[in-house]
């Protein structure tokens, strides 16, 4: 249910790269990576010590940073079952060919 | 009924589809893998569904908030996403699609009400990291979850 959270500290630092995106495969990973960076990232600014109350930083500072890990991970999971379902899914030749590319 | 558009068909008369074009192509077939994933995530949610009816009659009762947390995502997620594909759809097909005899307006007809009625998404999107970032501090700390 949270495929990548095991792999989530071995992002932790990761220095930026630039590749071209050339299979499915990769695309996961850029998904990923991304979500988990921007986890450990919300995770470090929520618990920063400031004057700003915690209950101002989830409601109101970091509340589309919130949104957008939920939505990354929910994109990421719709991704992976994706991969995993069409491989199974019994469509003709051609649709089947086209889903695995995308 | 199909739009068609432009003779450029070598050797032909006809003008092609729309469907044949890349730019519409471009635009369509992610929301049709969309529409797909959509199938595939629902037949997960419901075998995660199933699991925690096991498991409640065992006393058992983690995987109801993991649910709760899966589907909160994918609530607010799935909501917006389908309706924003089938407004691409609209404007695709343009005065075709636009046309009661395409059913797309039905379609948003009945769609729209859902994404209006669940607000911004907000309070879902919440619950859902509230979750991840209680496990990632259990991950910090060396507690591994295998689920």
């Amino acid at each position: 249910m949270y495929p990548y959270i095991e792999q989530i500290i071995s992002v932790m630092g990761a220095k930026e790269t630039t590749e071209d995106i050339r299979d499915t495969h990769q695309m996961m990973e850029v998904i990923r990576v991304t979500l988990s960076q921007q986890l450990l990232d919300l995770g470090k600014n929520l618990s920063k010590k400031n004057n700003v109350s915690f209950d101002a930083k989830w409601n109101k500072v970091y509340l589309i940073e919130i949104s957008n890990v939920a939505r990354l991970h929910a994109l990421y999971i719709s991704a992976k079952s994706f991969k995993e379902g069409i491989e199974t899914l019994k469509v003709n030749e051609k649709t089947t060919k086209a889903l695995g590319l995308l | 009924m199909k739009r068609t558009q432009f003779k450029s068909l070598s050797n032909s008369n006809e003008e092609r589809q729309i469907l044949d074009y890349q730019a519409t192509q471009v635009q369509l077939v992610p929301d049709l893998a969309f529409y797909y994933a959509n199938v595939f995530m629902s037949q997960f949610c419901m075998s995660v569904f199933d699991q925690m009816q096991e498991d409640i009659k065992n006393d058992k009762y983690g995987t109801m908030n993991d649910l709760h947390v899966l589907a909160s995502c994918l609530k607010a997620y799935y909501m917006q996403r389908s309706i924003d594909g089938l407004f691409k759809m609209r404007e695709c097909g343009g005065g075709h699609a636009y046309s009661n005899f395409s059913s797309i307006g039905s379609w948003i007809e009945a769609w729209s009400p859902n994404v209006t009625l669940e607000g911004d998404g907000y309070v879902l999107y919440q619950q859902t990291t509230r979750k991840l970032l209680k496990i990632l501090n259990g991950s910090m700390k060396g507690k591994s979850y295998n689920k």
